[in-house]
């Protein structure tokens, strides 16, 4: 569920003197504007950081179609980490550059700004944030800007759609220019200072509600307590929409509309045989009568279907929905500043926290997004924490479907021995790199009204993600489980696995095959053991197991892209060894 | 580094004011100039700062 979209790698396109590149500091708006220029829909959220991968999209400049990257956010040009490196290698292949800024801190934007008029590019300001200007009683002569610094600037607000018109007329006009002379080099910090002076006004500013939640969300004092507030309030609002969605929506519909066409359909296919099975599943027994199941029967129209639309989807939808929330509100950062101690025992700092609490929607994104972090060190235990410890949501959703109903102590002792192994396996990773001491910078945006047209966006494409890539391989595990029963495979696994299953981690040899289905996907992994009639400790057993073990295919191929084979050769065998212990330890203590 | 927090906003001569630290030696938040850091202590301790009345001023930027 790659959701930062197309293009993946740094290698773009050919170098190209027609093509539009948006190059800024980080969280100014580049994507807003992206997707205002192109039409293509980006995940823009209030943290720096959003975009770790070139996008790619056209737009259509004096008649003709010109591509539109939109670069990942720097703060200079001296490549002071791996992201500035790969925003200034792209600038040296050409094309017309789109400098988005803060209007609301047109200091350390405008710095950006003077190092690229140090340099032949022809180019435009879009000064951003427009809108949020006048709330904070800034006022800047865009005119006398553009003067001073010899190219066009047009005030944009990119979320409303305002000046996009203006400057695309702007990016048509400079693309039928010359290069513009370059400043001559000197000191940037001064000639900033005399610019900054001449274009803008402050007033006088009073205390905001932006100001109070501010004190409030970053003193340790009450920030600490607001923050474990926050993460349960939103813990709860996911279960509790997840939950109501599928009792009073999903389950009904199902129940009603649904299973009389399945049972049709199974009547018409004689009741039996392979294609009913495949398509409707075995009838199993429940409460004593033979029936269809809808999670027990795994057919491809009964458990297939339902475990994506009823059991998965209520969840994702709510988890992504208050995740978007949080994201654009702009809490993520402070969440980071917060949480930084801890994550320094896990031998990273607190910038970690955003792709980790990405990752819990579904671990592909999360692993993409490690790439804010600055070391391959950190990248490597950041990805192997992820792939190992953070259930996807899907994964959850399965967890509280199956565990819920022996009560949420069950379910809480799940997340509570994960939480361990991640703190079993954060320290040995800290311990075991040398030298190596990562520390926090990060910019702390300033909180923002969200604005509903970004959250819906953002929820939408998630939720295309989720059914685009969810949907093919939910069945084709149904499938591959049908025919590993069918062909009696199943007593083949068993036999070879069960007695290891059986004396090391005291479940039954059936689960063998579940995780071995969790290399596709863990929530249909996690129904095959829906029918095992498993206590409810074996239950706890097994989902954690399947939590440790083997991250799905999909996550498998972001960590091969992202860390080469040998991290993740490496990062598996951590993995193999950290389940075994789990299991075993598990074993005894429950 | 340097270069790196320049960029950020946290230069020579600025006023800093210290908004928030975390406990046993977690990171502090600072503002500078509009732009808002949550920097490690450890880095923080390379900014060198003069004190001006409760404010206070970043005199020469300096890390190691
Ligand atoms: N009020 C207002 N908010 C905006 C405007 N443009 C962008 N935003 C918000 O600013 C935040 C950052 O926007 P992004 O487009 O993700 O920023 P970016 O520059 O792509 O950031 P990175 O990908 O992290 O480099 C989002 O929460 C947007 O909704 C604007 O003109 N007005
Ligand atoms: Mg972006």
């Amino acid at each position: 569920m790659a959701d930062t979209g197309i293009g993946g790698d740094t290698e773009l396109a050919t170098p190209d003197d027609t093509r539009v590149l948006l190059v800024g500091n980080p969280n100014v708006g580049k994507s807003v504007v992206f997707s205002r220029l192109t039409g293509v829909g980006t995940m823009c959220s209030n943290y720096p950081g959003t975009t770790v991968e070139f996008l790619e999209g056209s737009m259509r400049l004096a008649g003709e179609r010109v591509p539109v990257i939109d670069v990942p956010g720097t703060y200079g040009l001296s490549a002071t980490c791996p992201a500035e490196d790969v925003a200034c290698r792209i600038l040296e292949d050409g094309g017309v550059i789109v400098n988005v800024i803060d209007a609301t801190n047109l200091e350390r934007n405008l710095a950006l700004t003077l190092q690229l008029r140090q340099r032949p590019l022809r180019m435009v300001v879009a000064l951003n944030l427009w809108d949020e200007t006048r709330h904070r009683g800034i006022h800047i002569d865009a005119e006398r800007l553009s003067e001073l610094l010899g190219v066009p600037v047009v005030p944009t607000s990119a979320v409303a759609g305002v000046g996009i018109k203006d400057l695309v007329g702007a990016i048509e006009q400079v693309a039928a220019s010359e290069t513009p002379e370059v400043l001559e080099p000197g000191d940037v910090w001064c000639r900033l200072g005399t610019i900054i002076e001449e274009v803008q006004q402050l007033e006088h500013r009073h205390h905001t509600w932006r100001d109070m939640l501010e004190d409030i969300t970053i003193k340790p004092v009450t920030g600490i307590p607001f923050g474990v507030l926050a993460l349960l309030a939103a813990f709860a609002m996911v279960r509790f929409f997840g939950e109501t969605v599928i009792a009073y929506v999903m389950e009904p519909l199902f129940e009603t509309l649904w299973r009389p066409v399945v049972t049709a359909l199974s009547e018409a296919l004689g009741g039996a045989g392979f294609i009913h099975d495949l398509l409707v599943g075995s009838y199993v027994l429940i409460d004593g009568v033979r029936t269809l199941d809808f999670v027990q029967s795994f057919g491809l129209l009964t458990t297939g279907l339902f475990v994506v639309f009823g059991m998965v989807m209520p969840y994702v939808t709510a988890f992504y929905f208050v995740l978007g929330l949080m994201e654009d509100v702009g809490y993520l950062p402070r969440l980071a500043l917060l949480l930084d101690r801890v994550m320094h025992r896990l031998g990273l700092h607190g910038y970690a926290v955003i792709p980790i609490l990405l990752a819990f929607g579904c671990n592909v994104p999360g692993i993409l997004a490690t790439r804010v972090l600055d070391t391959r060190r950190e990248r490597f235990i950041a990805a192997t924490l992820i792939s190992v410890g953070v259930p996807c949501a899907a994964l959850q959703a399965m967890i509280f479907a199956l565990l819920g109903p022996y009560g949420i102590q069950y379910v809480l002792l799940v997340y509570g021995i994960l939480v361990i192994v991640w703190f079993v396996l954060g320290t040995v990773l800290r311990l075991t790199s040398r030298d190596f001491l990562p520390e926090i910078i990060l910019e702390i945006p300033s909180y923002r009204r969200p604005s509903f047209r970004t959250l819906w966006q953002k929820l939408a494409m998630r939720l295309r993600g989720f059914f685009r890539e969810a949907v093919p391989v939910v069945f084709l595990g149904v499938v591959v489980i049908d025919l590993i029963y069918m062909t009696g495979a199943f007593e083949l696994i068993a036999r070879v696995a069960g007695p290891m299953m059986e004396s090391l981690f005291g479940l039954p040899p059936e689960t063998a095959l579940a995780i071995a289905v969790g290399f596709l996907r863990k929530d249909v992994a996690i129904g095959m053991l829906a029918p095992l009639d498993l206590s409810a400790i074996q239950l706890v057993k097994s989902s954690v197991m399947l939590a440790l073990t083997f991250p799905c295919i999909a996550t498998y191929a972001v960590m091969l892209r992202e860390l080469g084979w040998l991290d993740t050769l490496k990062a598996t065998g951590l993995m193999l060894t950290i389940a075994l212990v789990a299991g075993v330890a598990m074993n005894l203590a429950l | 580094m340097q270069a790196r927090l320049e960029n950020m906003g946290l230069r020579a001569g600025k006023t800093v004011t210290r908004l928030s630290s975390m406990p046993s030696g977690g990171p502090i938040m600072v503002e500078c100039g509009g732009t808002r850091l949550a920097l490690g202590r450890g880095i923080a301790q390379h900014v060198r700062v003069r004190e001006v009345a409760q404010r206070t001023e970043s005199g020469t930027d300096r890390d190691e």
